[in-house]
């Protein structure tokens, strides 16, 4: 264990809950907080996990269904361009996080340096601390929308044995697109690093560009972990299904300390997964429109209020930079959830030297939306007072 | 698309893992038809938006529900703010570890079988036998309740930090003809709600104990897998009110 890493996620955490439980205990707030879709699972999905849940079988694999396994690997084979071998190089576990940490668990030592793009999910600080990592921080800056670059991951990778990188990114909305994949692949290669490749949000891209998976890119099959899972794409958090896709010894190694710790998924969530995989109305597209105005409507609206962010090309959040208030980030979204009941996450939970930033999500309709910029009005004028 | 082959990857798995031969591990459930009701329960729950994210210690009923068990078998007063819920009982004892601090080069003390010794070996933990010269500086003391096996404390635990793994005794209809006579006040108890009818592929488990342990201890379930799945907390509170209808 790193104790420090671990502490410094784990604080950095528990600033975002903090907020959402003042949060709760007050009425009419509006939460631009947490990553939790607000959008209804699609009824379909459970009703045929439901339907399934009355003929359980005898046994299941740790690694997860057979059948939920064959869904991914041919959605893979046709969006992404990845052939999979489904009893081989993929494992179910229980969302995103879990993955993150199973895979954290399996290829870091203690010791080992892991870079990540900063800003970041705190989480990766925990669960690279807990395998005795030490982060590395990538520096990513408002002037390119925080979108990572290529040389910046050659110079911070040069002797981490693990690069970590989310695309889109949580926080920062930023999307590194083909091309950019690309680079950051031949990068990745000139060092000689490992990556695990977090695409959570790949479904929630904007403006008609679609997400280049990096073990997609030449030479990156071998060095390459994706993380993904169904909570953002299907409105499915509280099922708790991701999964990883990886060679077969890490996926092997995966799967003991997945047995030893929470074994197999439960199955009916499984089988919700596998029912958004095989709906015959794919709700992602729908999500998407769904979002692409809300974003519209967050971005006109911090134009309004003169509040400038860095350009979510996709993901679920914007990263905007409060810094012309004069008050520390965390101070604003206490005061302004106290005032209006507008909950955003401060800048400082994503990363020590963000304290001017906060992290606003798309995640409300949007006529909320609208409501919480109309609240943030007079706030924003009376600490200008 | 290359074929996979042994990779850069394979080559650079951390040593804690490096030892492991691929099996094709399976679970086995109970040949057990669902309950009756539980399809139309879970359906409704799901109609309301039951969809999202628990909080991160699990569905508070579920949570007093497990504290009142707890005690029904001769356990501490717990409340729900000193249970959190998991995704069975591995997933108990490796938050609890994280939570205690105990890791790699620790040792805990076991006088007997363990069912867990995988995840104590694969986060290099050493278990210890009562009585090993190691076993003064160990950090916990690691207990397996279920089926008797280590049930009894022995003098020499006094003062370490207790693990009772109670496995499906809670649950099961021998809870309270097997349960120990000598929880302590400080220990924290792991199982799973597996024993109770058609429950077992809902992989719900739990760690309870002193909320102030808890606390920590859920701030690990946090960053392992943020919370337990809803809909197998819905279930194992459906299952609980069935078997325990008091």
């Amino acid at each position: 264990m790193n104790d420090r890493t671990a502490r410094q996620g784990e604080q950095a955490t528990s600033l975002r809950y903090r907020l959402m439980e003042l949060a709760a205990s007050r009425d009419d707030v509006i939460s631009l907080g947490r990553g939790d879709p607000d959008l209804a699972t699609p009824a379909g999905i459970w009703e045929a996990a439901l339907r399934k849940l009355e003929r359980p079988p005898r046994s299941t694999p740790v690694r997860g269904s057979e059948e939920l396994r064959a869904a991914i690997a041919r959605r893979y084979a046709e969006e992404n361009g990845l052939s999979l071998d489904p009893e081989r190089e993929i494992l179910i576990t229980n969302g995103g996080q879990e993955a993150l940490f199973l895979a954290m668990l399996a290829l870091v030592d203690p010791g080992d340096r892991v870079a990540t793009p900063d800003p970041r999910y705190s989480s990766y600080d925990q669960a690279i601390g807990a395998a005795g990592g030490e982060l590395v921080e990538i520096p990513t800056g408002v002037e390119r929308d925080f979108v990572l670059q290529a040389d910046d991951v050659r110079t911070y990778t040069a002797d981490a044995k693990l690069l970590v990188l989310v695309n889109p990114s949580n926080p920062t909305g930023a999307f590194v697109a083909a091309d950019g994949v690309r680079a950051i692949a031949q990068a990745i290669q000139d060092t000689d690093t490992i990556v695990i490749s977090d695409e959570i949000y790949e479904s929630v891209v904007f403006d008609g560009e679609r997400l280049l998976s990096l073990a997609a890119c030449d030479g990156m099959r071998d060095r390459t972990v994706t993380l993904s899972g169904f909570s953002k794409a299907y409105a499915m958090t509280g099922f708790r299904v991701g999964y990883l896709l990886g060679n077969p010894s890490f996926i092997d190694a995966v799967e003991a300390l997945k047995a030893a710790t929470s074994g197999p998924c439960p199955l009916f969530s499984q089988y919700a997964a596998q029912a958004a995989l095989e709906q015959e109305h794919d709700s992602r597209r729908e999500f998407l429109e769904i979002y692409t105005r809300r974003r519209a409507r967050l971005m006109a609206g911090l134009d309004e209020l003169g509040i400038p962010y860095g350009f979510p090309g996709g993901g679920l959040f914007l990263w905007a930079d409060l810094s012309r208030f004069g008050i520390d980030a965390e101070q604003f979204c206490y005061r302004l959830l106290e005032a209006t009941g507008v909950l955003l996450f401060p800048g400082r939970s994503f990363g020590d030297r963000w304290q001017n930033w906060v992290r606003i999500s798309l995640l409300a309709p949007e006529d909320r939306i609208g409501d919480a910029i109309e609240r943030m009005h007079g706030f924003v004028e009376s600490l200008a007072r | 698309m290359t074929e996979p082959r042994d990779s850069t990857i394979a080559e650079r798995l951390a040593q804690r893992v490096r030892a492991v031969k691929p099996t094709a591990q399976r679970v086995n459930f109970r040949d057990e038809p669902v309950p009756q009701g539980l399809v139309a329960n879970l359906r409704e729950h799901l109609s309301a938006g039951d969809t999202h994210y628990t909080t991160r210690p699990g569905i508070v009923e579920l949570r007093r529900a497990i504290g009142v068990e707890i005690g029904r078998c001769g356990g501490p007063d717990v409340t729900a703010d000193g249970v959190v819920v998991t995704h069975g009982e591995g997933e108990a004892l490796f938050v609890t570890l994280l939570g205690l601090g105990i890791g790699v080069g620790a040792s805990v003390v076991t006088a007997g079988e363990c069912g867990h010794r995988r995840l104590f070996d694969s986060l290099g933990i050493d278990l210890v036998a009562r009585g090993n010269s190691k076993a003064r500086q160990a950090a916990a003391t690691y207990r397996q309740i279920e089926n008797k096996v280590n049930e009894v404390a022995a003098q020499e635990d006094a003062g370490r930090q207790e693990i009772l793994a109670l496995g499906g005794l809670l649950f099961s209809e021998r809870a309270c003809d097997t349960a120990p006579t000598d929880f302590s006040a400080q220990a924290i108890m792991i199982g799973q709600l597996d024993s109770l009818p058609g429950m077992d592929h809902f992989r719900v488990g739990y760690a309870a104990g002193p909320a102030t342990l808890m606390k920590r201890i859920m701030t690990w379930k946090q960053a392992f897998s943020i919370c337990s799945a809803a809909p197998s907390q819905r279930a194992a509170l459906f299952a609980i009110s069935r078997e325990r209808p008091s």
